[in-house]
């Protein structure tokens, strides 16, 4: 099952259209956007609701460097991921001090905080936003400028950025990070530094989301302001519920459907917002676990009817 | 006495509001000792524990640890420091594994917690850890359960098993056999008794059986202060204790 | 100091407390919504925003802001009935995150329908013809809407508080938000309180929405920035406590006037400075309780 979905995404981009290439790349972004914040909702328990701020940092920093400074990609990405964990540690040192829906609001006012910026810095361009951004270059004369290699190589930091967060979530940290969400003062009791934990989550977490805008940026040749504002946070936060929180694989699938859906559905109707909060109430009402939570359910129903196959065929 | 405290209370007052839960409590526990805690509900017993524990600040007083100040110290470096504890309602992490549950215990103090790069189950010595204490307290065959599916017994000796792991120097328990069965209140309490004596315990207890087959000391709060504090037969003994406590419980035993 | 310059800031003040009563109206709302049924609102701003559409049509259907100023609120509160009844309460068994989640899809919904009945453009609320123009104070003009607003938002101030610490209700309410567990033991029933509360809550709102609508225009996108300012005030004051609801409204609003009046392009800033200040300071907020273990 890996091995065929992997085969496909190598091999899409033998198909002719571009504007399937298109979207398959913005896939892959979103999905690594949502991958981020699956880790700070479904693996630590925090909620956070300002995760564009992340996103939008590292979208102009890697605009920005790759503009005034170089397009080579060894400026560009590092930059945007320091620049993101940096804003990450500064927001996070303010809003892990508070837990809950204290959390949620603090990290939504910072990330507005955020947008007010760069709405306002002129290096950032405004309103207006930031316009031609290169797309990064190895230096040699090599680059990503053609979209199938600009989708390689996304793909290939997506890939890469997947399993370093599924061996994260594996490892020692990982678990203590599961411990907080299941158990917050429980955690403390048996030792463990649990601000500690949930700030280096949140850094971490941050950083992935700066790589993720920074290919945005570098995709789309431009970074609006809205890329900070709260509904790119919402719209992270939708692909993470509706694929299922704490999989890692599910906020991708859910970027994908969001992605997809809003593609498919754009060309019909502007009604988009509607559609989309319409579908993320269902789930949140009738499948909290997301399309991983109901794959799961439907794996289980399937095993019962054939277990029950297997006995009436005994019977018989 | 030159032999230091294992765990010194020194006029430790808590305040809710107008409330005094605690007025003023001042003990002593020796290393080693084995130490009840009883007093009627709504003594303060079980702030007092918090108040050790470092999940509530007192309103005045002070804490020590094996001679060391803990007042102002969170929670966190408390039980880096050696104390542990466990409470009166199950506080485990309900939708880990029963094995998870004490391999975060044993991960902690061996330092290998903040690991990023390798899978947590390739740590053998934590596994190994896990596994032994796992044995010791008869819960090993369920090590791939959730603690929410484990029956109430099974959760309450994981309640204990996640703070031993931590391997205190001191261990506060809160009411461990609470809710048990006669079977499993005798198991646990043969558990504790074998405990070392390289270990101080102090315990909240309501059953008087478990009290007088595990302490050597017992110290009686009763509205937020010490009425009494001496060996077992001290106590049994003392009018005052008799009148406001045991009294009242053998009475309503009988 | 020149009297220009008092008379500036004399007005400036005036402008504030206006802005900040309106703000009141919205972190009252919040704060009892969340107090009483532990759901944070993340709709409340878009209540607001559409309590201003809704009072602007009403406005264009009968020509009369009063009819609007009280039908207004009436309709959106019961809204709020059907929204309580059919999403937020099938979630009450579920962890609070389940719940600010739907009213968080809820407000893309709302903020999508406004957009599709009443379109992008900004729209401004006439105020009542009574009180068009200004008067002179302090060697200055002042709008006449604006001292009505003040004026209006003191006595609901009062009312509130009144109505909160006075009347069963409030008592009922006072009790729940202290231990829920409690009420429904002395055997009101509380599914119908939450109900009134919801109901209440954003009832507040769209009236906070219908007074604000002759001063700050309506436009897509405000219900966030509206969203956003009620959450600092509530973060600043202390959730679920009334005394900080009115005074991180003043705060808050005074400051993001002066702000606004002499450092047009840190006023955002100075707000979210404060907020960053006092979580450092008293991570309850000003007023708010500490946590009891």
């Amino acid at each position: 099952m890996i091995v065929l979905v992997l085969v496909l995404l190598v091999l899409f981009p033998l198909l002719p259209s571009s504007y399937a290439l298109g979207v398959l790349t913005d896939v892959l972004i979103f999905g690594l956007f949502a991958m981020s914040l699956d880790l700070l909702l479904g693996y630590t328990g925090l909620v956070s609701f300002g995760h564009a701020a992340f996103f939008g940092v590292g979208a102009y920093v890697a605009g920005i460097v790759g503009i005034y400074g170089g397009p080579e990609i060894y400026f560009t990405l590092p930059a945007a991921i320091i620049a993101a964990a940096l804003a990450a540690l500064v927001i996070g040192f303010f809003s892990i001090r508070t837990a809950g829906v204290y959390f949620l609001m603090l990290t939504l006012a910072f990330s507005q905080m955020v947008y007010a910026a760069a709405f306002k810095a002129p290096f950032a361009g405004g309103s207006n936003g930031l316009a031609g951004i290169p797309r990064p270059t190895l230096g040699f004369g090599l680059g990503f400028a053609d979209s199938i290699a600009f989708y390689y190589l996304v793909l290939a930091i997506v890939l890469a950025s997947y399993w370093t967060l599924a061996r994260l979530v594996a490892s020692p940290f990982g678990k203590s990070l599961r411990g907080i969400k299941e158990n917050e003062s429980r955690m403390r009791s048996v030792g463990y530094n649990v601000q500690r934990y949930k700030l280096a989550a949140f850094v971490i977490a941050g950083a992935f989301a700066g790589l993720a805008g920074a290919l945005r940026a570098q995709f789309n040749f431009f970074v609006a302001p809205d890329t900070l504002y709260w509904t790119t946070s919402g719209i992270a936060l939708v692909m993470v519920i509706i694929g299922g929180a704490g999989t890692l694989i599910g906020p991708a699938l859910g970027a994908a459907l969001v992605q997809v859906l809003q593609n498919l559905i754009s060309s019909y109707t502007e009604r988009w917002p509607l559609l989309l909060g319409a579908v993320f109430i269902l789930f949140v009402l009738y499948a909290p676990k997301g399309m991983i939570g109901l794959l799961e359910q439907r794996k289980q129903v399937d095993q019962e009817t054939s277990t029950q196959q297997a006995k009436s065929a005994n019977a018989l | 006495m030159t032999c230091l405290d294992a765990l010194r209370i020194d006029r430790l007052r808590k305040n809710f509001g107008a409330l005094a839960a605690l007025n003023g409590v001042s003990f002593a526990v020796a290393p080693g000792e084995r130490r009840a805690i009883i007093g009627p509900n709504g003594a303060g017993k079980s702030t007092l524990f918090n108040l050790i524990s470092g999940e509530l600040t007192p309103t005045s007083g002070s804490v020590f640890l094996n001679g060391a100040d803990l007042t102002r110290e969170p929670t966190y470096l408390r039980a880096r420091r050696g104390l542990g504890r466990t409470y009166q309602r199950n506080n485990l992490f309900l939708n880990l594994d029963l094995f998870e549950n004490v391999r975060l215990s044993i991960q902690r103090i061996l330092g290998t917690s903040q690991n990023i790069l390798r899978p947590a189950d390739r740590f053998e010595a934590v596994n190994q850890r896990t596994r032994e204490l796992l044995r010791q307290m008869g819960l090993l065959e369920q090590r791939t359960a959730l603690a929410k599916n484990l029956s109430y017994g099974a959760q309450r000796q994981l309640e204990i098993a996640i703070a031993l792991a931590t391997e205190p120097s001191v261990l506060l328990l809160d009411e461990p056999t609470a809710g048990m069965s006669p079977a499993e209140t005798n198991a646990i309490t043969a558990l504790l008794r074998d405990l070392p004596r390289t270990l101080t315990l102090l315990i909240i207890e309501h059953d008087m059986d478990v009290v007088f087959g595990l302490a050597e000391r017992v110290t009686v709060l009763h509205y937020g202060e010490v009425i009494s504090d001496g060996t077992v037969e001290q106590v049994r003994n003392d009018p005052r204790v008799m009148e406001v406590y045991l009294g009242v419980t053998t009475a309503a035993r009988v | 100091m020149s009297t220009d310059t008092l008379s500036f800031i004399a007005i400036q003040f005036l402008n504030g407390l206006a802005y900040s009563l309106l703000l009141f109206l919205l972190a009252a709302g919040l704060s009892l919504i969340f107090g009483m049924m532990d759901v944070v609102n993340l709709a409340h701003g878009s209540f607001f925003l559409i309590g201003t559409y809704v009072g602007l049509t009403i406005v264009r259907v009968t020509g009369n802001f009063w009819i609007a100023l009280v039908v207004t609120p009436l309709l959106i509160g019961a809204l709020g009935l059907v929204v309580e009844r059919y999403l937020i309460r099938s979630l009450y068994n579920r962890s609070p995150l389940d719940q600010v989640l739907l009213t968080f899809g809820l407000a893309f919904i709302l903020m999508d329908l406004a957009k599709w009945i009443w379109g992008a453009n900004v729209l401004a609320l006439p105020a009542p013809a009574a009180l068009d123009g200004s008067v002179a104070l302090f060697g200055g003009q002042f709008p006449k809407y604006r001292l009505f607003v003040i004026a209006a938002g003191f006595v609901l101030a009062v009312v509130l508080y009144y109505l909160n610490d006075r009347t069963s209700f409030g008592a009922v309410i006072r009790a729940g938000v202290a231990d829920r567990e409690m009420v429904s033991g002395l055997g009101i029933n509380i599914a119908l309180v939450f109900s009134i509360v919801f109901a209440v809550g954003i009832g507040l709102a769209a009236l906070s929405g219908v007074v604000a609508g002759p001063i700050y225009s309506a436009f897509p996108g405000l219900d966030f920035q509206v969203l956003i300012t009620t959450l600092i005030v509530v973060v600043v004051g202390g959730m679920g406590t009334y005394k900080g609801s009115l005074f991180g409204s003043l705060l808050i609003g005074e400051v993001q006037t002066f702000g606004q009046a002499f450092f047009p392009d840190l006023a955002l800033f100075l707000i979210f400075g404060i907020m960053a200040a006092v979580l450092l300071i008293k991570p309850a907020g000003l007023f708010g309780r500490e946590a009891v273990a």
